[in-house]
C-alpha cells in the first residue's frame, strides 16, 4: 500500500520556507511590520506621559522633556503617537480582520449553497457600485460616535471586495477532484471547507493584509472628517488636530505636530502594500 | 430586446435598493436621531429638534408612513432643507454638481489614457524593473486626503506655486476676462492629485494584462515579422485587453467619485467635496443623505455606462 504522505508542513517549517522565498525589500518590510505591531503592544509602556495627561504648557516645540512637544491642550504629542500605535493597528486588525472573515464566509457559503450565493452575489455587486467611503462616512455620521461603530461600519462595506475575490478562487477550488469527492463520500459542510482552506490559505493570508491596509485608510479619512471617538488618538485623529491648529499653514508646528503621525500611517501603508507586491503578477483591486 | 428589458430591470431594482438602504440605514444605526432601535436619542440631538427636521423626518409617526412620505419627496424632487444653511439641499447639491464633474472627468480623461500607455508600454519592454510597480504601489495605498493635505501644505503655502483654495478667485464672475484662466489655475493642483492617484491601479491592470498578451502566438508572430512596436502596442495588444480593462475602469470611476470628493474638501473646491465636509462637521442630516443619495445614482450611472460599453465591445468581437 503507497504511504500517503501529508502535504502539511509544521509551523515552523511554513515559516521558514515563506521566509527565504522573499526578496530583500519583502524582507524589510516584513520586519517593519513586525515592529510595527511590537510597538502596538508594548509601545505605550514607555510614553513619558499619560496620553490624556493634557497638564503640560500648550504648543511647546520639540525639547528633552517633550520629545514631540505638545498640542494646543498640552497634550504630550509623543506620548500621544505611542498611544496611536496601537489604537490605529488595533482598528485596522480588527476592520481587516473582520472584513476577511465575513467576505470569506459569505464566499463559501454561497459556492456551498448556490441558490442563497445568487441572492449574496447580487446583493454584493450593489455594494461594490456604491462608492464605499461616501457610504460608510453616511453611517458614521449618523451612528453614535464610538470606535466600535467605526470598526463596525467599515466591516459593513468593505466585505463585498473580499467576497467577489474569494468567491472566484473558491469556486475554482470547489471544482477540483479533491472536493468533489468529498461532497461524493457525504462530507459535511466543515470537511470541504477544510479542504478548500487548506488549498487556500495564502490568498486568505493575501486577502487581510489588503484589508487591514485598506482598513487604515478608512479609518485616516473618517477621522479627518472628524468622525470616531474624539478621545481615542488614532493617527488620523491626530493629523486632524493638527489640521484643526490655526496657524497650521503659516508657522513651523506642522514639523513636530502633523509629519510623525503622517509617517507613521504612511510606512504602515506603504510596508503592507510592499509586503503583498509581487513583481511577476502585480497584485490589482 | 429582452437583454435590453432585462438591463433597464437590474439597473431600477439598484435604484430601489439605493433608496431603501437610504431610507433604512439612519433608522436601524444605534444613536441615530431617527433610530427606531431606541427612542431616548430622538430628543437629545439638537438638529434633531429643528422645525425643518421634524417636518421632513416626522420621526414620530409609524414607520410605514415615514417611508411612503420618504418616496413622496423623492418623486417630487424634494431632498429636504439642509439643516445648517436653511436652504433646499437640492438647489446647493445642483450648484455644486458641476464642479465636481468637472474636476472628476477632467481627471479621468487625463488619468485613463495616461495609465494605460505606461502600462502598455512598460508591459512590452523586457526589463521587468522599468515599471516601478513598488513606487505606483505605494503612491495607490496612500489616503488621498493625506496626499491632497500635504501638497496643499507645501506647494500652496510653503511655497506658494499654486492658488490656495477655491476654484476661482473671490469676487470674479464668468464674464470677467481672465476668468477661465483663473479656474485652470486653480484646478491645476486639485487635477494634479486626482490623477496621482488614479493612474498607479490603471497603470498595474494594464501592465499584468499586457504581460498576459505578451505571450500569445499572435503576438510573438507580430515580433517576428518585426513590425513596429507601437502599432502592436496599439492593433494588437490594446483591443485584446480592453474588455477586462473596461471592468476595471467601471471600479476606478466610482473610486475616482469619492477621491474627487475628498480633494475638494482638502482645497475647499465648491463641489460636493466642500458640501460633505460642512455636513460631516456641522452633522447636517439631510444634507448628508442628499449627498449619498445623489454619489449613488451618479455611481449606479457610471455602472451603467460601462456596462453598455463592455457589452458593445463584446458584440463587435
Amino acid at each position: 500500500m503507497n504511504v500517503i504522505h501529508s502535504d502539511r508542513l509544521s509551523l515552523g517549517a511554513s515559516l521558514l520556507r515563506w521566509w527565504s522565498a522573499l526578496s530583500i525589500s519583502k524582507r524589510v518590510c516584513s520586519v517593519i511590520c513586525l515592529l510595527y505591531l511590537l510597538m502596538a503592544l508594548f509601545g505605550p509602556v514607555f510614553a513619558p506621559y499619560g496620553a490624556d495627561d493634557f497638564s503640560s504648557s500648550s504648543l511647546l516645540p520639540p525639547s528633552w522633556e517633550h520629545l514631540l512637544g505638545t498640542d494646543e491642550m498640552g497634550h504630550d504629542i509623543f506620548s500621544m503617537l505611542l498611544q496611536g500605535f496601537r489604537l490605529s493597528i488595533g482598528v485596522s486588525l480588527l476592520a481587516g480582520g473582520g472584513s476577511t472573515l465575513v467576505g470569506t464566509l459569505l464566499a463559501f457559503a454561497s459556492c456551498y449553497f448556490p441558490r442563497v450565493g445568487g441572492l449574496i452575489r447580487h446583493l454584493a455587486n450593489l455594494m461594490l457600485i456604491l462608492p464605499e467611503m461616501v457610504v460608510i462616512l453616511f453611517v458614521a455620521i449618523f451612528a453614535a460616535p464610538t470606535m466600535a461603530n467605526t470598526v463596525l461600519a467599515i466591516v459593513f462595506f468593505s466585505w463585498p471586495r473580499v467576497f467577489r475575490i474569494a468567491h472566484a478562487k473558491i469556486l475554482a477550488c470547489m471544482g477540483k477532484n479533491k472536493v468533489q469527492y468529498t461532497l461524493l463520500l457525504g462530507g459535511n459542510v466543515l470537511d470541504v471547507a477544510r479542504k478548500v482552506g487548506r488549498d487556500l490559505y495564502p490568498v486568505f493570508g493575501t486577502l487581510l493584509v489588503l484589508q487591514c491596509n485598506r482598513a487604515v485608510t478608512y479609518e485616516t479619512t473618517l477621522a479627518f472628517f472628524g468622525i470616531g471617538d474624539p478621545l481615542l488618538k488614532t493617527w488620523g485623529r491626530l493629523i486632524r488636530s493638527a489640521l484643526n491648529y490655526e496657524n497650521f499653514f503659516y508657522d513651523t508646528t506642522f514639523l513636530w505636530y502633523l509629519l510623525p503621525a503622517l509617517l507613521c500611517v504612511v510606512g504602515f501603508v506603504a510596508s503592507l502594500s510592499i509586503l503583498i507586491f509581487d513583481e511577476d503578477r502585480i497584485k490589482d483591486d | 430586446m429582452k437583454r435590453g428589458a432585462a438591463f433597464v430591470a437590474k439597473y431600477l431594482i439598484y435604484l430601489a435598493l439605493i433608496v431603501c438602504i437610504s431610507f433604512f440605514l439612519p433608522r436601524l444605526l444605534p444613536g441615530s436621531p431617527l433610530s427606531v432601535l431606541d427612542e431616548s436619542t430622538v430628543s437629545q440631538n439638537m438638529g434633531a429638534s429643528s422645525q425643518a427636521f421634524q417636518a421632513y423626518y416626522a420621526p414620530d409617526r409609524p414607520l410605514p408612513e415615514q417611508f411612503v412620505r420618504y418616496l413622496g419627496h423623492l418623486f417630487q424632487g424634494d431632498l429636504g432643507y439642509s439643516l445648517t444653511a436653511k436652504r433646499p439641499v437640492l438647489e446647493m447639491i445642483g450648484q455644486s454638481i458641476g464642479w465636481s464633474l468637472l474636476l472628476a472627468g477632467l481627471s479621468l480623461a487625463v488619468g485613463i489614457p495616461l495609465g494605460i500607455w505606461y502600462g502598455i508600454r512598460a508591459g512590452m519592454r523586457e526589463n521587468r524593473r522599468s515599471f516601478r510597480g513598488v513606487a505606483l504601489v505605494v503612491l495607490q495605498g496612500i489616503p488621498v486626503v493625506l496626499l491632497a493635505t500635504v501638497a496643499q501644505l507645501v506647494l500652496c503655502y510653503q511655497l506658494q506655486i499654486f492658488p490656495k483654495r477655491g476654484a476661482y478667485c473671490v469676487g470674479m464672475t464668468p464674464g470677467e476676462p481672465g476668468y477661465w484662466l483663473d479656474v485652470l489655475a486653480h484646478m491645476a493642483l486639485p487635477l494634479l492629485i486626482m490623477t496621482l492617484t488614479e493612474i498607479p491601479s490603471i497603470a498595474i491592470f494594464a501592465y499584468n494584462s499586457t504581460m498576459r498578451m505578451k505571450g500569445e502566438q499572435f503576438v510573438r508572430m507580430a515580433n517576428y515579422l518585426q513590425i513596429p512596436q507601437k502599432v502592436i502596442r496599439r492593433r494588437y495588444i490594446l483591443p485584446n485587453i480592453l474588455p477586462e480593462l473596461l471592468g476595471k475602469l467601471s471600479i476606478q470611476c466610482i473610486t475616482c467619485l469619492a477621491g474627487t470628493l475628498f480633494v475638494e474638501s482638502v482645497f475647499s473646491y465648491p463641489g460636493i467635496g466642500l458640501l460633505l465636509r460642512t455636513a460631516t462637521a456641522n452633522r447636517d442630516y439631510t444634507l448628508m443623505q442628499g449627498i449619498l443619495l445623489v454619489v449613488c445614482v451618479l455611481g449606479l450611472v457610471i455602472s451603467g455606462i460601462f456596462d453598455l460599453l463592455i457589452h458593445r465591445n463584446a458584440e463587435k468581437c
